[in-house]
């Protein structure tokens, strides 16, 4: 069957347009559906053998070169089959959002926008989905949240197109001067070291906002709280890692020598912002505040791995951009299960609930191991393969980041004392058969990848990396 | 008669009936103001059609009249209904079309 | 595939309690768990001819794992740790079935069984693995399995409590380990054990602290003691025969590329460790505490012996300590549960009458800890101590060790079993079922028969015989333990004596104290600070960004004021400005 990445775009389209037939709750099996066939899909374009796995390129605008050019590489194939999951588990959990079909339409317009950047290999193509990815995350989040749910988008918002812009300006300086905006033909144009850290410079502004890198993540609390729970597992599980996606495939890609300029500061700040968040999820009373300092402390990891660039670190952002996508929707799914049972997400609203539902509490502890890094789970394979590949460039960041580890124990440990430990003030019915039944594939995945991780690395490794970024080996 | 001294007065005119139109709080005063205006800049193209002995000047001017006429109507209709809503022809009462 | 099958059966057991043993009753849980242990044992005993016969080892690749040169799923068995692989599954089945009895009407046996199991398979994989990264796999994991083992009671603050500080203190050393691991993978290029050359000072630095951590030696053993809120079968066998040794067994392993300073400082750490933390379980009352000194006392001998590069004794010491102190805490435990968990030796006594098997188990083990022949602990003292010869500052140490220890075993003896009982609970005490006797007894035999077999040559362990010690060092090793416990006899059969100059030994030198007033609120303040100061600047900052671009918008609105005549003047002056313009141009 010869699949073409468009067809990964057409599904999530189509979904969009169906959800608006009048199928009440049930709509939401639509973007099921949705996201599960563009993770099978991506699963086949990814067993393909060619760099650039069903690859379309339709040429618009010739004189400006400009076209309509997609194409799955290794990284993204693999971050397609996550974001297909995710937007499957997410749409399964949104049961009792009101107006459905508003909701589920808008759910699968974010990701026909999500899956066409992982594809996009025009620079034009790519920025337009990358500003379309807004649109419905922040009426979703506007529509459908919590208290705050304005000034957090609005905030949100402000933050990720300033950002933008200057990703834009960097786009038009690069495509006017080389006279194209396909990725794959720029990767082969010899670009100045100088204009190579000035463009990395650029591209980067909207990439560490979106991720976020320390100390750009100001917006990230507020909208991580504001935006309904499956809204908040696709923002932190698939949304931030385009930012990963875009740090590889284009600042990586095409400006090696630029980013092996900004290294140093950006490796840095990343394991700041690593011990940072982990320091500060440490602090927090509600479970989604945990939750979104871990995130900010394992997507800056990710970030280290990605920046420091080396073939190592890149396989190990990849695999904990993975792990961390399905442990952190795992891990709210939880959060939204306990709160049901204790009435809201704080931590001290309830304690001991261990005794009356030890499934809730042993799946809970899966997900708290599976963030904290030990062996057998996806989450140490990324943290190990990330620390060790950056550690020969950048040991002093590597070692910071490394005492994470520490810090990541103490929150995720005080987060399961605090909610199953100690006298049982309340009892609380245990896990149902379909709360099982999303939790269950998520964990079974991060096991299974914490075991397998040559699944993730060894589609990175077929990754072209372009002529330019041999240095950076 | 230089060309010159068309041109000042009809300088002349066009400022006053610029001033008019700014300083004046009456609509109807504003729309005399800028029918001064418009009969300044007539002046100047017979003027300057005399002058150079080109016909365009002239035809020109049958164009600013019809189009002053025109606008004189619909202004005058705009007028009446602000008249209506207000009250006043004072043009600060009608001041809602704003950010 | 045998040795394979080593790690898998426990692993199996522990997937297949987790999924399935709320259905199974607690003997069905626990008999499973046992027996996939004793799989585990017998497939370890089968590869035992093979390898006593023609050395070397037995090799297992099963499959790849991290794309990191040797950092395979890949096994590897040698007769030393043949020894200890035998050793680990014999314990710790005796220990499931003894938990069997022991946890009778606990809510959460099918939790135990699995981590019990799972426990067994990672300690079992920190022996057999052939590369770092794997043996680092088992070594995090027994640390998560102590985590849900130690705070098994769930309801138990101080439980909770101590859980994540064993798996917090111990994670400290992980990160350590982990740095010298990528030193290790810089700097040699493979993380395959075999293939590792000599190691530089720092290398071995981390590697030593991740060492310490896990067996709780100075400074970071301030979580074992703690540790003793788990269930006495759990501190049996992870703080006494298995997890605490795993830091000796690294050393055994490594101890070739390792630095030799470094394992000259790992000695002499572990020395002033055993000897402090003697001196700590001598002024306990907590009966389970003593042990918990005492354990960490032993393992710094352990320490030292491997220290100074006597693996055979190192790893003599390792089994007899395991065989031991694993009949200790057993025995303590059937003291708990038959006088309804009365812990203060001060309130319990009399045992001996009341629970005769239980008293003859503890005192067997009770001679291993105070070094009396024939019990094995003896022999493996002597070796320890043989190794230190040329070393006086060790040797002493040692020998003082090796004397308090004698002391505050007969003090425990003396006071729980032979003195008379001093509460009702004591009083009404009862002998446990057969469930719980077999085990101690079987460890206690253990104990006896072990050291008369080594001492005698019978059995071959590849890393040199007994060393040729001279006989004046066995004799004044018997006689120091034997005038100790005659001490210890005679100043405790009264019953509890005034021990308030013992009170700084007994809160450990004030060390856990310490740290509660300097790290713990260190790390606090340093997180509220953050939260207070960095992350409200950041997001005022976000907030003044957002502020601004607002009034920038408002004070911009005011240009479309509704105004009509300010609208025109504004066309007006744009008009003229650009008539100007041009016509300057």
């Amino acid at each position: 069957m010869n699949v073409s990445a468009s067809d990964l775009l057409v599904v999530p389209a189509v979904a969009t347009v169906a959800s608006l037939l009048p199928l009440g709750r049930a709509v939401r099996s639509i973007g099921v559906a949705s996201g599960l066939l563009v993770a099978a899909l991506s699963i086949v374009l990814l067993a393909t053998p060619a760099a650039l796995a069903g690859e379309q390129r339709l040429v618009w605008l010739a004189p400006l070169g400009l076209s309509y050019h997609v194409g799955v590489d290794g990284l993204g194939g693999v971050l397609l089959v996550l974001s297909g999951v995710l937007f499957a588990v997410g749409a399964a959990a949104s049961g009792d959002a009101p107006h459905p079909r508003g909701y589920m339409a808008l759910w699968c317009a974010l990701q026909t926008a999500v899956t066409g950047i992982f594809i996009a290999q025009d620079l034009l193509l790519f920025f337009v989905f990358w500003e379309a990815m807004l649109v419905p995350l922040s009426l979703l989040i506007w529509l459908w949240g919590g208290p705050d749910r304005g000034p957090a988008t609005f905030r949100f918002l402000l933050y990720t197109m300033t950002g933008s812009a200057v990703f834009l300006v960097g786009i038009v300086g690069l495509g006017v001067a080389a006279r194209t905006f396909d990725i794959v033909d720029l990767a082969s144009k010899p670009i100045s070291e100088g204009a190579q850290s000035l463009l990395a410079a650029l591209f980067l502004a909207a990439f560490v906002v979106k991720l976020p890198l320390f100390p750009f993540h100001a917006w990230l609390p507020r909208a991580y709280l504001a935006a309904p729970i499956p809204v908040a597992i696709v923002l932190s599980g698939i949304i931030a890692k385009t930012a990963v996606y875009g740090i590889v495939h284009l600042c990586v890609g095409l400006f090696p020598l630029g980013i092996l300029r900004l290294a140093p500061v950006l490796v840095s700040l990343a394991a700041v912002g690593a011990l940072y968040g982990a320091l500060l999820a440490f602090r927090q009373r509600d479970t989604r505040r945990i939750i979104a300092f871990a995130s900010l402390s394992h997507l800056n990891l990710i970030g280290l791995g990605a920046f420091s660039a080396s073939h190592l670190s890149i396989e190990g952002a990849a695999i904990a951009s993975v792990s961390h996508g399905l442990v952190v929707a795992a891990l709210f799914l939880l959060a939204a299960m306990l709160a049901l049972r204790t009435g809201g997400f704080e931590l001290d609203r309830a304690s001991g609930l261990g005794a009356s539902a030890p499934i809730l509490a042993a799946l809970f502890t899966l997900a708290v191991v599976a963030a904290i890094g030990v062996p057998g789970t996806s989450g140490f394979a990324g943290e190990f393969l990330i620390l060790s590949g950056s550690f020969l460039a950048h040991p002093a960041a590597a070692i910071a980041a490394t005492a994470t580890v520490v810090v990541a124990a103490a929150y995720g440990l005080r987060l399961l004392r605090l909610a199953f430990f100690g006298p049982a003030t309340t009892t609380a019915f245990d896990l149902r058969l379909g709360e099982r039944a999303l939790l269950v594939p998520l964990l079974a995945l991060v096991l299974l990848l914490g075991l397998v991780p040559a699944l993730v690395t060894d589609r990175i490794s077929t990754t072209d990396l372009t002529p330019h970024a041999q240095v950076a080996r | 008669m230089p060309l010159a001294a068309y041109e000042l007065l009809g300088a002349l005119l066009f400022a006053l009936g610029a001033m008019g139109v700014v300083l004046r709080a009456n609509a109807l005063s504003m729309l005399i103001s800028v029918e001064l205006m418009l009969n300044a800049v007539n002046l100047t193209f017979v003027a300057a059609a005399r002058q150079y002995g080109q016909l365009d000047g002239q035809v020109i001017s049958f164009f600013v009249i019809a189009v002053a006429a025109a606008e004189v109507g619909v202004g005058l209709a705009i007028v009446i209904d602000v008249a209506r809503r207000h009250t006043t022809v004072d043009v600060d009462a009608a001041s809602e079309l704003r950010g | 595939m045998t040795l394979a099958l080593v790690v898998a059966a426990p692993l199996a057991g522990a997937i297949f309690l987790a999924l399935f043993g709320g259905y199974l009753g607690r003997r069905t849980s626990g008999t499973i768990a046992a027996g996939a242990i004793l799989v585990s044992f017998g497939a370890a005993a089968a590869m035992a001819p093979v390898l006593l016969a023609r050395g070397g080892s037995i090799d297992a690749p099963i499959a790849r794992w991290l794309p990191i040169p040797g950092a395979d799923f890949h096994l590897v068995l040698d007769v030393t740790m043949l020894a200890v692989v035998l050793m680990i599954t014999a314990v710790s089945a005796l220990i499931a079935i003894y938990s069997i009895g022991y946890l009778a009407g606990d809510r959460g046996i099918q939790r135990y069984f699995a981590a019990l199991d799972l426990f067994v398979a990672a300690m079992l994989l920190i022996a057999v693995a052939s590369n770092l990264l794997l043996l680092f796999a088992g070594w995090e994991l027994v640390g998560l399995c102590s985590y849900l083992l130690i705070g098994h009671w769930r309801e138990r603050p101080a439980a909770a409590a101590a859980a994540v500080k064993a798996f917090v203190i111990n994670r400290i050393g992980d990160a350590a380990f982990l740095v010298g691991i990528f030193l290790v993978i810089t700097g040699q290029g493979t993380v395959e054990i075999a293939s590792i050359g000599q190691l530089s000072i720092t290398t071995s630095v981390l590697i030593l602290g991740g060492a310490l951590a896990k067996s709780a030696q100075l400074p970071l053993h301030t979580w074992l003691p703690d540790a003793m809120e788990g269930p006495t079968p759990v501190s049996a066998l992870i703080h006494a025969a298995t997890m605490v040794t795993a830091g000796v067994v690294l050393l055994i392993r490594i101890g070739g590329p390792l630095s030799d300073d470094v394992m000259l400082a790992a000695a002499i750490i572990g020395a002033i460790t055993a000897l402090g933390a003697a001196t700590v379980a001598t002024a306990q009352t907590d009966l389970k505490r003593v042990l918990a000194w005492s354990t960490i006392s032993q393992v710094g001998l352990m320490f030292t012996a491997a220290g100074v590069g006597a693996i055979f004794a190192a790893l003599f010491h390792l089994v007899s300590h395991a065989l031991f102190k694993a009949s200790l805490f057993l025995g303590a435990g059937s003291v708990l549960h038959a006088t309804q968990d009365e812990i203060d030796i001060r309130r319990l006594g009399g045992m001996a009458r009341r629970t005769p098997w239980t008293a003859a188990g503890f005192v067997a083990g009770a001679l291993g800890l105070a070094a009396i022949p024939p019990a094995a602990g003896f022999f493996s003292k002597e070796a320890i101590a043989a190794a230190a010869l040329d070393r006086p500052y060790l040797l002493v140490l040692i020998l003082l060790t090796s004397a308090v220890s004698a002391f505050y075993a007969a003090r425990l003896v003396t006071l729980v079993f032979l003195t008379s009982p001093r509460s009702d609970r004591a009083s009404s005490a009862h002998e446990p079922g057969a469930v719980m006797l077999l085990p101690l007894v079987g460890l206690a035999l253990g104990t006896m028969t072990l050291g008369l077999a080594v001492a005698a040559g019978a059995i071959d362990l590849g890393v040199g015989a007994l060393a040729d010690a001279p006989p004046w060092l066995g004799a004044l090793s018997l006689a120091l333990a034997v005038a100790a416990v005659l001490a210890g006899w005679l100043l405790y059969r009264g019953g509890p004596r005034d021990e308030t100059v013992l009170a700084l030994a007994r809160s450990g030198y004030g060390i856990d104290a310490l740290y509660g007033r300097t790290a713990v609120p260190l790390f606090e303040a340093i997180a509220r600070a953050l939260e207070l100061g960095a992350e409200r600047t950041n997001g005022m900052v976000l907030d003044l960004v957002a502020r601004t671009a607002m009034s920038a918008s408002s004070a911009a609105r005011r240009v479309q004021g509704g105004y009509l005549r300010a609208y025109e003047t504004l066309l007006l002056a744009g008009a003229v400005a650009l008539l100007a313009y041009w016509s300057i141009r």
